[in-house]
């Protein structure tokens, strides 16, 4: 016969508990080796643009004169190519994904000759910064002709730049 | 007098009540569903959340003319459903769920989409499947009870069960086609994963589409009735005895969802009259001897 | 004479996995015709080989597809190694093995969940792919995603595993033995299942050498043809490995031999890990690439071609790759004509249709 033959399992995972995670209510558990997102420290980055032109999806914007290294965490694909051919070796790949946002925007990290590393946040297609980015005197190099400006929409990105877990 | 007014108020009840413990019932039937398949589930309100998002959803309907009869599908199950409720004629109740189905097919031919054409097809051949055994429902209780009436029905010296074994078996088997889950799931599924996209109902959104969720709440309450004619009889305590079969018929209706896979209109006919004419007519003829 | 219709099928559809559209030709719901078209995910992946160096385009010749994602990257690995007379270590050949059979394991427990689905058995689809997740963790712990795996670079691989960790997943790969056995055995012991499997989609075996349909599509049909019996550069050699046929040439025989597969795959696995050497995992590149080649690979879905050509610069001037869907949407077609409607979607499922991988 064989009908109902996976009434056994059925009613078995009536009794156990579900196999499915609880993100984002709970915080995910992600291995050690996992590729999430590309990190850099910036102060001892050189400029040499080794990383800008080895990414497949060129995702990463070196600006030598103005020390400054940007990156499209939306066009990113995560391969660590950048981070492989460093020849300073000051990428790494971070075991936690990009946190998703309603805008597309590039992260820039600037090099200081101080010892704090600015962060800015810009925001393509012209839209000015809000004004509670905790950028120091540098502004981001990306240019950011304020056409149109849109209130408040953007939300903002907490400071990666010391490698906290959490974005 | 007080029997009718009794009986009126079940009737207002019904009419009340159904949609919520419809959508109640659903919500637990997806629940349920998920733990069997080791998932979370969604809530227990989320039916209710769905027809209201329907209700708000823009309407793109080819024919406009089926708005018209997937109103009078909601209407004739409501209407079947007060019949029941009221302890009116059991066959008066079966004829007039017909007439629903009915209407449903027409207003799936209404719209010109292959899909909800094959879709009506099979609503077609399903309904030929079910029917001869929702009619042997009816006349085996003439034939263990003598009258068509529901309310006597439900006083009777005994339940149902213990002189229609066989029909009650052919009832639970047919179930499964009205309500819309595996193996009898052809015309139009729970689920849009099937070469008919969603079948009967493909060309419906918006208002009639929530519409179409509704009825199929009051329908499900009202065959759960079906289920409960069963066990009750003039003891006070049958009903507990009646809700605790209805439990049970549902549960087991989930269980074979998740056990077995959609089977072809071929294979429906075939089995749906087998089942009829072995448990169902059967159990009549031993009835007609027992006479 | 029946109700003639022609039915839109895909390739927005919820029981096609991929876009693929299908003109059906329906008498009453007997099918007369199938008239395929395809292009609907044409990405431009293999113009975009002269834009990217040839070290860098690994990473776009694993985006062709999700499914067999491992496999092109290999493939283009391959290639071009090929081409350029490079000898990877040992150690390395074993683990783009090992990573290409758990990728067969999980493009086919994938694909059973799909032909659940389609045959309208949810619970079924849900269990397979809970299975799944677990050779996804595997993936995700030694590769870094779980599905992109961005593992293989010209000249061998990226990260090694270590052999504590490789026995750590034999182990786990020993432990789903019991619980596949658990969710497969049902295809071919639960009636509605079997009913809706056996004699369907018949494709006999001289339909099958017509066509020219590769991978468990032909299999199926009572043809051996698996590539890993003969591939000489591979380690398949060393792994105990007979290709899964039977002959009974209906959706029923393909389901089987996906599911012997599996376990025959899990079988490789550790056995290749008991066998793996020690050693590098990789050796640098030098030089471009000049010339033509082509390499083989036998993909979940059947036997794939990558030809490359270059002329001595950093970019290669043509990657073409054939894929089994390719050759296997023909004998679809040939499969569908003459079936009931409710039959098509066990038809098109039952070749493993990765369109993706057929439109680039």
């Amino acid at each position: 016969m064989g009908y109902l033959s996976f009434a056994g399992t059925i009613l078995g995972g009536l009794f156990k508990k579900p196999v499915t995670t609880q993100y984002p209510l709970k915080p995910a558990v992600l291995p050690e080796e996992l590729r999430g997102r590309v990190l850099i420290d910036i102060q001892r980055c050189i400029s040499c643009g080794m990383c800008m032109r080895k990414c497949p999806a060129g995702a990463i914007v070196v600006d030598r004169s103005a020390k400054s290294w940007s990156i499209n965490r939306f066009a990113c694909v995560q391969c660590a190519t950048c981070v492989d051919n460093c020849p300073v070796k000051c990428l790494r790949m971070e075991p936690q994904y990009a946190a998703p946002g309603t805008v597309k925007q590039n992260e820039t990290f600037v090099k200081q000759a101080a010892a704090q590393p600015a962060v800015a946040v810009t925001l393509v297609k012209g839209v000015t910064p809000t004004a509670s980015a905790p950028a120091t005197g540098t502004q981001a190099a990306a240019a950011s002709a304020a056409t149109a400006a849109k209130t408040a929409a953007a939300p903002q990105t907490t400071p990666p730049g010391d490698g906290a877990g959490h974005a | 007098m007080s029997e009718l007014m009794n009986n009126l108020l079940f009737g207002i009840a019904y009419l009340i009540l159904a949609p919520v413990v419809g959508g109640l019932l659903a919500g637990c039937d997806r629940i349920i569903t998920a733990r069997m398949q080791r998932r979370v589930g969604p809530p227990l309100l989320q039916p209710f959340y769905d027809v209201l998002k329907l209700t708000e959803k823009q309407e793109i309907a080819v024919n406009l003319i089926q708005d018209f009869y997937v109103g009078g599908f909601l209407l004739f199950v409501m209407i079947s459903g007060i019949f029941f409720f009221t302890r009116g004629d059991i066959l008066l109740v079966v004829f007039t769920l017909t007439l629903a189905s009915v209407c449903l097919i027409v207003a799936a031919y209404s719209s010109n989409s292959p899909y909800s054409q094959i879709g009506a097809e099979r609503e077609l051949i399903q309904t030929m499947s079910y029917e001869p055994m929702l009619l042997m429902v009816a006349i085996g209780f003439y034939l263990a009870t003598g009258t068509f009436s529901l309310s006597e029905i439900m006083h009777g010296h005994a339940a149902g069960i213990i002189f229609l074994p066989g029909v009650f078996l052919g009832l639970v088997y047919i179930l499964g086609i009205k309500f819309r889950k595996s193996p009898f799931d052809l015309a139009m599924s729970h689920h849009a994963h099937q070469e008919l996209i969603k079948g009967t109902v493909t060309e419906f959104s918006g208002k009639t589409l929530a519409m179409v969720e509704v009825a199929h709440w009051y329908e499900n309450i009202f065959l759960l009735g079906f289920v409960y004619l069963f066990f009750v009889w003039s003891a006070g305590w049958s009903i507990l005895l009646g809700l605790l079969a209805c439990a049970v018929v549902f549960f087991f209706e989930i269980l074979v969802d998740n056990c077995c896979s959609r089977i072809k209109w071929q294979a429906l006919l075939k089995s749906t009259w087998l089942v009829s004419l072995v448990a169902g007519f059967i159990n009549l003829l031993i009835l007609m001897y027992m006479r | 004479m029946g109700k003639h219709t022609v039915v839109p099928f895909g390739p927005q559809h919820p029981v096609l996995p991929e876009p693929i559209h299908l003109d059906l030709e329906l008498d009453d719901e007997k099918v007369v015709r199938a008239i395929p078209s395809i292009g609907y995910i044409h990405r431009g992946l293999e113009k975009l080989v002269e834009k990217r160096e040839f070290k860098e385009y690994v990473f776009i010749a694993e985006r062709i597809c999700g499914i067999c994602a491992f496999g092109h990257g290999w493939g283009y690995c391959k290639s071009v190694e090929g081409l350029m007379n490079i000898e990877i270590p040992l150690r390395a050949k074993y683990l783009r093995t090992i990573w290409h059979e758990l990728s067969r394991i999980h493009s086919h427990l994938l694909w059973l969940g799909l032909m659940a689905d389609g045959m309208g058995f949810e619970s079924l689809f849900m269990h397979s792919w809970r299975l799944r997740e677990k050779v996804l963790d595997i993936f995700e712990k030694t590769t870094g995603g779980r599905v992109i795996f961005s593992a293989c670079k010209i000249g061998g691989v990226r990260r090694d595993i270590e052999d504590s960790e490789l026995h750590g997943i034999a182990e786990i790969l020993r432990g789903m033995r019991d619980e596949v056995r658990e969710i497969t055995d049902i295809f071919f012991k639960e009636p509605t299942s079997v009913s809706r499997l056996k004699d369907v989609g018949i494709l006999s075996k001289e339909a099958a050498v017509a066509t020219c349909a590769v991978g468990p599509m032909v299999r199926a049909s009572g043809i051996p043809l698996d590539y890993r019996v003969a591939d000489t550069s591979g380690v398949y050699r060393e792994l105990n490995f007979t290709p899964v046929t039977t002959d009974t040439c209906d959706c029923y025989g393909r389901c089987w031999v996906r599911v012997q597969e599996i376990f025959a795959s899990l079988d490789m696995i550790c056995q290749a890990i008991e066998k793996i050497p020690a050693g590098d995992i990789a050796v640098p590149v030098k030089g471009n690439p000049n010339g033509e080649y082509f390499a083989r690979l036998e993909q979940p879905r059947g036997e794939a071609f990558y030809y490359v050509k270059g002329n001595n610069t950093t970019h290669l001037t043509r990657f073409r790759v054939r894929t089994p869907t390719n050759m296997n949407l023909p004998a679809m077609v040939e499969a569908l004509k003459g079936c009931d409607y409710a039959d098509v979607p066990m038809i098109v499922l039952t070749i493993d249709p990765c369109i993706s991988c057929t439109e680039r």
